[in-house]
């Protein structure tokens, strides 16, 4: 893996940069918007393709710092691997959870359907059993962390209605309002979209009083295998205090995960070697 | 000039945000405490739990001299190590009991589980097997259970006992298959009155640790290959519904028959056969599950000490409610076969169950403050007019510190399945620090 390792983090000469071009880049990027003739729509679409449908299929290690607003710290980390059934649609998602002990061994299967509810399953080691979830809320928390389901697996793109609101030298910033607002727990979100890559490095949730309360910021970016890859994230709490940071290593994608790494087996019997990309 | 100073504003908010952030991910790499993110292992891993748990009832009642039921430190090394074409796993509790007034060894776990082909599992020695579709109640699981656990206030996981066996597990595209030997016969931890006091039908009374010379003890099936059980599991998905089929040959896992010859309470042989449908529907999960219970040594239902052949039904239904807000619903049908021939031979007649014993049983779970509380209500009704009921609360105070506390309550009439239990209600807390 050759990361050609692009820090997103303010460089400190880019308000240099960006205050001189500013008046030629806003003007740029909207000719250059209009030449390409992307729509809001179509930057949302790419954009949710670029975040969670690099590759065929892929794999990451994962670590959560849950930090509550008082300063104590939870951790979990988990190998993760996935399959696009269909590019922008269905996807499969396991997960192997190696920390902390009492969730160790844990493994999480989610069939991810564009088109009604995802199926999950759980499978318990302590009992060896494997438990069905059902669907749920998915803008409920991941393993007790500041992500929300919904932030893992990706929101659908048909259930806002997108605006372009501006064009910055970097980024289109899209803002997205839901169309059916039962159900959510915000009146809208926004998101930053690198222009470059389409990759999201920023999101910021708005309450029904019109405040920003919950933002997920990509840290640090690599590209690995040509694919721009968020490789550190924040999700901060900005109403209650308390965020969680994420750390991604050990990321490939195109591993030839085969369909059969989705089957019942391989919540008994993970298959470890494509989870850690180590050979058994 | 406005300009220069924005631009200094800039600059030092962005250093301090650079500072800031190396600061959190610095922090959160020396706590990890390591560098490789422990992928890598080769050397067996160590975990387990410490334990502090302790229940007390409400209302000792006859059978009983304490009001104190659950009193223990337990220990738990958890051992395992995964090779390439297998893993060896050990789970052992090491427990201070200072009801009973014993130290005791329970080995939970120690087998090897072994990857022959792409196809095929095997799982050989002490192990934890479950299947079905039940939320505490069982109809195709004849593995077993650990009922004095189970309502004197332990961990919900020891509902589920050990027992030493191999099992093949069997993958392929048609349907995958789990066969399970059990060579020697394993009975559930059944209601002594060791620690629980019960209603027993012979004196016609709740009795317990009081009241006995000593815990019921009853002639075990012998301990050899002859006596040993089957079980095995045929099951597949079509869609997103998953069907299953089920079959055993064994023991009842209660000693619910009388051996005339011993005078002792035993153990009948049982072979059962059933199904089991789970599905979403509606936003929920649905499931059902049937079984029937073949009582081999009394086909007609008229051997008074031997259980009759059962019907077994479930019906279950699950659905979030709000936001990590979840409800389940449940009904419940035990069908005695040749009831009247039942009663008709029974020198206790009215301590029989009625021909159609029928559960409706509720759960609500409540996960809130980021899932570090759980609250969870469980409640079983019997149209037998008996009960019980499971309230607990469970803290995670950090990832290594878990509090749980609650109350289980048992009512009904004394010779009903839960009322016979009434003395156990209890309130319980229990304290675990894991590694």
């Amino acid at each position: 893996m050759n990361g050609n390792k692009q820090n997103v983090r303010m460089n400190l000469l880019q308000p240099f940069l960006a205050i001189a071009g500013l008046i030629f880049l806003v003007n740029l990027a909207g000719a250059n918007l209009q030449a390409q003739g992307m729509s809001a729509d179509e930057i949302v679409r790419k954009a949710n393709i670029v975040a969670y449908y690099a590759g065929a299929d892929g794999r990451s290690s994962v670590r959560l710092t849950i930090v509550d607003p008082a300063g104590n710290k939870r951790y979990r980390q988990f190998n993760i691997v996935r399959r696009d059934v269909t590019d922008a649609g269905d996807q499969l998602y396991l997960v192997h959870f190696s920390r902390p002990a009492d969730v160790r061994n844990t493994v999480f299967l989610v069939k991810k359907r564009a088109q009604g509810d995802d199926d999950r399953w759980l499978y318990l080691p302590d009992l060896d059993l494997v438990k069905r979830i059902s669907a749920g809320d998915k803008r409920t928390s991941f393993v007790g962390s500041h992500f929300l389901y919904e932030d893992v697996s990706g929101r659908r793109v048909n259930d806002d209605a997108h605006k372009l609101v501006e064009t910055t030298a970097e980024h289109y910033v899209i803002e997205n309002t839901p169309k059916d607002k039962s159900g959510v727990e915000f009146s809208s979100w926004k998101v930053w979209i690198d222009k470059k890559t389409f990759l999201p490095v920023k999101m910021e949730y708005t309450d029904g009083g019109g405040k920003v309360y919950r933002r997920i910021e990509a840290v640090e970016t690599e590209v690995v295998q040509g694919h721009p890859t968020v490789t550190k994230m924040k999700v901060s709490d900005l109403a209650n205090g308390g965020y969680t940071l994420a750390e991604l290593r050990n990321i490939a994608y195109d591993i030839d995960v085969p369909e059969s790494a989705f089957a019942e087996k391989s919540l008994r019997n993970p298959p470890m070697s494509l989870l850690t990309g180590r050979g058994k | 000039m406005m300009h220069k100073f924005t631009l200094l504003f800039l600059l030092l908010f962005g250093a301090a945000t650079v500072l800031q952030a190396q600061d959190e991910w610095d922090e959160s790499g020396d706590d990890w405490g390591d560098d490789d993110w422990g992928d890598d292992i080769t050397l067996p891993e160590i975990h387990g739990f410490a334990e502090l748990a302790a229940a007390a009832r409400f209302d000792a009642g006859p059978g009983a001299d304490e009001d104190i039921l659950l009193s223990e430190a337990r220990f738990r090394l958890d051992v395992s190590h995964r090779g390439s074409v297998a893993d060896l796993i050990v789970k052992a509790d090491f427990v201070a009991d200072d009801v009973l007034g014993l130290t005791d060894f329970d080995l939970r776990q120690a087998y090897i589980d072994i990857r022959a082909a792409d196809w095929l599992n095997i799982r050989a020695g002490r192990q934890i097997l479950t299947w079905g579709t039940g939320d505490f109640v069982f109809l195709n699981d004849l593995f077993p259970k650990d009922f004095v656990s189970f309502f004197a206030g332990r961990n919900d996981e020891f509902l589920k006992a050990p027992a030493t066996a191999v099992k093949f597990a069997i993958y392929n595209g048609v349907a995958n298959v789990d066969l399970v030997w059990l060579p020697i016969y394993t009975s559930d931890r059944f209601i002594s009155g060791e620690r629980l006091t019960f209603f027993n039908s012979a004196a016609g009374a709740i009795v317990g640790p009081a009241v006995l010379e000593m815990p019921i003890s009853p002639q075990y099936p012998r301990r050899t290959l002859d006596k040993g059980e089957f079980a095995a599991r045929v099951y597949r998905s079509v869609g997103s519904a998953e069907i299953s089929l089920y079959g055993s040959v064994g023991f009842f896992k209660q000693p619910t028959a009388f051996d005339v010859n011993s005078g002792m309470p035993t153990f009948a042989p049982l072979n059962t056969a059933g199904a089991s449908v789970r599905l979403p529907l509606l936003g929920g999960l649905a499931n059902a599950e049937a079984s029937y219970y073949d009582s081999a040594d009394d086909p007609d239902g008229d051997n008074p000490f031997i259980p009759n052949s059962q019907i077994r039904i479930l019906a279950g239904y699950e659905h979030e409610i709000v936001s990590n807000l979840t409800g389940a619903a449940q009904y419940y049908l035990e069908q005695t076969a040749d009831h009247e021939a039942l009663l008709a031979n029974s020198p206790t007649p009215q301590y029989e169950p009625d021909e159609n014993r029928q559960w409706i049983t509720g759960r609500l779970t409540l996960r809130a403050l980021r899932q570090t509380l759980q609250l969870g209500l469980f409640g079983i009704y019997s149209l037998e007019e008996d009960y019980h009921v499971r309230a607990t609360a469970s803290y995670q105070w950090s990832d290594a510190l878990n509090l749980s506390f609650g109350a289980l309550l048992m009512g009904g009439e004394d010779f009903s399945f839960f009322g016979g239990l009434k003395h156990n209600s209890n309130a319980f807390v229990r304290v675990r620090y894991g590694f």
